[in-house]
């Protein structure tokens, strides 16, 4: 029997590692590219004989990138605040007032959340032309907010769902005005849901790239996607530097996944749709 | 005479007032441009040498990369354009409706001759000052080409040729970056001319195909030619898939004969080895009797908005760059012959070769010239349907056909 | 019954205040848009220019017969429907290693998970060193494996489905987890159940396991369908939508049909057609799962 289970751990390790060489080679290949000079051809499987970390310095050359890195951060800061505190507002009404035009409404929010925003892109853009939105943090933010906030009114409605309605109806019996409760009762209890919205919501911004390719054009308001994409563009041919600025532009991702992995594994659970 | 003192000094007053006026342009220039790295330092520092001759006026340096013709798309949908901005072989095609007539400037009679056939409208207005000359043939990896004991091709025949020899020997004869569509399509632009402008009907069939009578069937030859290179295996295997980014590392492995670009990816390469041995040749012949030719025209060119606000500075700022050494140092950094004459460049590896080829015909671009405006979209898709075997070469021919006359009613 | 007090908020007008943020942000960026789409997909405005003609419906019956339109059609139905099937399977058999502990559990679930949060556009160049012909990791692996090189993405169907794979294998981390969850909240006293009943572990897995994983199952079906249909960045970074136009998903073809092609007209007809068709797709599957939902109940 003990060897029975010694069997298993071994196959099932053994999967997991050929797992995590299938998952992990790209990336692999990402840092060796990113550790050899432009005129080493050598297969992308070997590291480099003597590694190099001259992509690096080019990558973070001018402070471009860092800027882009920073002119993120910012955006989805702002985006994320709002698309919580509108969310949870909205989400409240939708789970708790079955009203025809909360029903309809639900349904709407839904498709948004599936449509891809490219569909509208040529009279977004005209839209944004007239209001003078271009090439302005403003202009991103607004765009980032909406285009995010089904998702985030989704999982807080299904979140008050699973708040017990008797919790209201004390309340309401106290003389609550409606509003009140949601003050009171429902958003005191919302922080778990609200860290996994704040992260869902915010990686999606921090990756996002067809709003951000059209909104900001301008390099000095690039985000990180537009930088990464320059590296990659016609003219610029330095392929190792572009894997350079790639490395460079995941890390804070793992670092913020390692410090915050429960919020992520939870983020994503809560995601689901019941 | 107090009076008449006061008188004086009014008018000394307003005489000051014009002369500074006179001498100090004021205002606040947005330039729009598409520099990077060397290119944009060298830009930076003909703007820098503006602000200092002329301190009232401010300028606002918008560089941007490979997304400026779309900046450039939104900016003039919302009819809000940059003072000055770079055109980039465009300025009649794609943005005439928005830029002022530049032809009685003082450096308009300067202008290389064989530029006006590119930047000059049916009205016989230009709208640009023309830095450079952008002229190009075919990159060759000139090292290759002698291990292989080959000579310059001079007839498309004798290019088959060396591009077979390449083949045999185990390297591509032709590499295109299919996955930017516009490798195919350079193909096909740069070869029309050899194909359907020669002979005895090279000005009428020019003529035709700007009074729209054109036979679309003399079309299948350009088609065929790039089928060819296909179908003959002198294209490198990932054709339809490639980065452009590989051009210039093809080129310094040894690994490709030739490439159907602009010279600015022989600059590139000679980046990653300044020791290879590179160049560019005149695009092949259709047959002996006829003359190999390169193309070229306007490139690093820039025009002012005609509704901008400071018009007059935008003319200094022209003026300024329209100099000799500005001329030169753009020219210089991108690899391009000088757009005005007078003009003395140090082209370094480039040199050579725009030396040999200094008596050679010049061929506008040939969408621009010949094709109505939105041809060149429909090029790369034809060009890379048929590299990658999705269409053939009758439907191609059709594609053009049909989305001339469509683009043609449209104007 | 009491008198109803003044000042208390009906139910509708507490939906209507507290919503209307949300509902304005919706009206302004996404319905006008859309109604300026309509009206724009009548013209044939080439993207730049002040002026455009009316050109009726022309754009839309042209989209019928344009191939390249029911390319990209097709290509972002098994995007969105191929991965999320392949996310499925490969998140059920993830889930079903990773669940118990083992030395590798925690190092093999990172992994899988991290590449999840990457932007698709990056992960596309990332896999692009991968899969491209020359000096591609994959055909280096199978030149030394004595086979010759082959380019992946060469081939039109071949690409879509190589992008297919690289989507299912990249976000695939997402649908474990959901899994691990669905597989977390079985209660072990089923499986000791059916243990004391003498069933294997394959019965064990088609009568127990699957069956409560039916909530997750749709769950996790609809988080990858909403990034399959709206794959964009991956389409651009690996093959731009080529060999010629065989890859392209319809958002791509939106952007390359404003940008390259400079037919904005017919770009906003592709888009009009894309929104009311994925909006479609999207009402039918919530009407499907709150019709399960009160069969559940």
């Amino acid at each position: 029997m003990r060897k029975r289970k010694l069997h298993k751990a071994i196959i099932k390790s053994l999967l997991a590692l050929l797992i995590i060489a299938i998952h992990v080679s790209p990336f692999y290949v990402l840092i060796m590219m990113s550790l050899k000079t432009r005129r080493d051809f050598s297969s992308r499987w070997l590291p480099p004989a003597a590694a190099t970390f001259d992509n690096y310095t080019l990558a973070l050359k001018g402070g471009d990138l860092m800027q882009s890195i920073l002119n993120t951060a910012i955006i989805v800061l702002i985006a994320t605040t709002f698309i919580i505190v509108i969310g949870a507002m909205s989400g409240y009404p939708l789970a708790r007032y079955g009203t025809k035009f909360s029903k309809t409404l639900s349904l709407l929010l839904l498709g948004v959340m599936m449509v891809p925003p490219l569909s509208v892109l040529v009279p977004l853009y005209r839209e944004l032309v007239l209001i003078n939105g271009l090439n302005t943090f403003w202009g991103i933010i607004i765009l980032s907010i909406t285009y995010g906030l089904p998702t985030s009114v989704f999982m807080y409605t299904n979140f008050i769902h699973t708040i017990p309605v008797a919790l209201d109806e004390a309340a309401l019996l106290d003389g609550c005005s409606k509003y009140a409760i949601f003050f009171r009762i429902i958003m005191p209890s919302l922080k778990p849901v609200t860290a996994s919205v704040a992260i869902l919501t915010g990686i999606n911004i921090w990756n996002d790239y067809s709003f951000q390719l059209y909104v900001l054009q301008k390099p000095k308001l690039r985000t990180i996607t537009l930088m990464l994409r320059s590296f990659f563009a016609e003219g610029n041919t330095n392929l190792n530097a572009a894997a350079a600025a790639s490395c460079i532009a995941i890390l804070p991702l793992i670092v913020i996944y390692l410090f915050l992995s429960k919020y992520f594994v939870q983020g994503v659970v809560d995601s689901a749709v019941k | 005479m107090k009076k008449v003192l006061c008188l004086l000094m009014a008018l000394a007053l307003a005489l000051s007032v014009t002369a500074a006026f006179a001498d100090g342009l004021s205002g606040e220039l947005v330039i729009a441009s598409r520099y990077t790295g060397v290119q944009g330092e060298a830009f930076e520092s003909i703007i820098e040498g503006f602000k200092a001759e002329n301190p009232g006026i401010k300028v606002e340096n918008q560089t941007f990369t490979d997304n400026y013709e779309d900046v450039m798309k939104v900016n003039m949908s919302g009819n809000q354009l940059p003072d000055v901005f770079m055109t980039h072989g465009w300025s009649v095609m794609r943005y005439k409706e928005y830029l002022l007539p530049l032809n009685d400037e003082p450096w308009a009679k300067d202008i290389v001759p064989g530029l006006f056939g590119s930047i000059m409208d049916a009205d016989g207005k230009f709208y640009v000052l023309p830095n450079t000359n952008a002229m190009t043939g075919v990159l060759v990896q000139n090292g290759l080409l002698k291990e292989l004991g080959l000579e310059i091709p001079k007839t498309v025949d004798e290019f088959m040729h060396c591009c077979q020899v390449a083949k045999d020997n185990g390297y591509v004869g032709v590499y295109v970056a299919g996955k930017d569509s516009r490798s195919p399509a350079y193909v096909l632009n740069l070869m029309a001319p050899s194909f359907l402008l020669n002979g005895a009907d090279a000005a009428k069939t020019g003529a035709s195909l700007q009074d729209g009578s054109f036979d679309w069937t003399k079309w299948a030859a350009v088609n065929q030619f790039l089928m060819d290179l296909k179908d003959k295996g002198y294209m490198n295997v990932d054709c339809a898939t490639a980065d452009t980014a590989n051009q210039s590392e093809t080129l310094v492995a040894k690994e490709s004969l030739f490439i159907f670009q602009r010279t600015s990816v022989l600059i590139e390469a000679w980046d990653i080895d300044p020791e290879a041995d590179l160049g560019f040749i005149p695009m092949p012949a259709m047959n002996a009797e006829e003359e190999p030719y390169l193309v070229g025209g306007e490139s690093q060119a820039f025009g002012i908005w005609k509704d901008s606000k400071n018009i007059e500075a935008a003319k200094a700022f022209l003026a300024y760059m329209a100099r000799p050494e500005n001329i030169k140092l753009i020219a210089e950094v991108c690899g391009e012959a000088p757009g005005l004459q007078g003009v003395t460049v140090d082209s370094g590896n480039l040199t050579p070769w725009f030396e040999a080829w200094a008596n050679t015909k010049v061929q506008p671009w040939f969408d621009r010239v010949y094709l109505p405006s939105g041809m060149w979209a429909i090029m790369r898709d034809t060009g890379s349907g048929l590299i990658g075997g999705a269409t053939t070469i009758e439907n191609a021919d059709q594609t053009m056909k049909d989305n001339y006359d469509k683009l043609r009613a449209q104007q | 019954m009491f008198k109803k007090k003044a000042g208390v908020a009906t139910d509708n007008q507490v939906v209507l205040v507290m919503t209307a943020p949300a509902v304005i942000l919706m009206i302004v960026f996404v319905a006008i848009p859309l109604v300026m789409g309509v009206q724009i997909s009548l013209t044939d405005w080439n993207g730049y220019s002040q002026n455009s003609n009316y050109i009726g419906l022309a754009n839309y019956t042209k989209l019928f017969s344009d191939p390249m339109f029911m390319r990209a059609f097709r290509n972002t139905v098994i995007y969105g429907f191929g991965s999320t099937l392949f996310q499925t399977i490969l998140g059920v058999l993830y889930a079903l290693l990773l669940q118990r502990a083992f030395v590798l559990r925690g190092l093999t679930r990172t992994i899988v998970y991290l590449p999840a949060m990457i932007a698709q556009l990056l992960v596309g160049y990332v896999w692009y060193f991968m899969v491209q012909y020359n000096r591609g990791a994959l055909n280096d692996l199978v030149m030394l494996l004595g086979g010759t090189k082959l380019d992946w993405l060469g081939e039109g169907n071949r690409a879509v489905l190589i992008i297919m794979i690289i989507n299912t294998l990249n976000f695939c981390g997402k649908a474990m987890i959901i899994y691990i969850a669905g597989l977390n909240s079985i209660p072990d006293m089923y499986y000791e159940a059916a243990s004391v009943d003498g069933a294997n572990g394959w019965q064990q897995f088609w009568n127990i396991t699957m069956p409560q994983l039916i909530p997750a199952i749709t769950t996790s079906t609809l988080l990858n369908l909403i990034g399959g249909l709206k794959m964009f960045g991956l389409v651009i970074s690996t093959t731009g939508g080529g060999p010629g136009y065989s890859t392209h998903s319809l958002s791509s073809l939106i952007n390359t049909l404003y940008f390259s092609y400079q037919d904005a007209g017919y770009a906003s007809a592709v888009g009009v057609v894309t929104f009311v068709f994925i909006m479609a797709v999207s009402i039918v599957i919530r009407w499907y799962l709150a019709k399960k939902e009160a069969a559940a109940q």
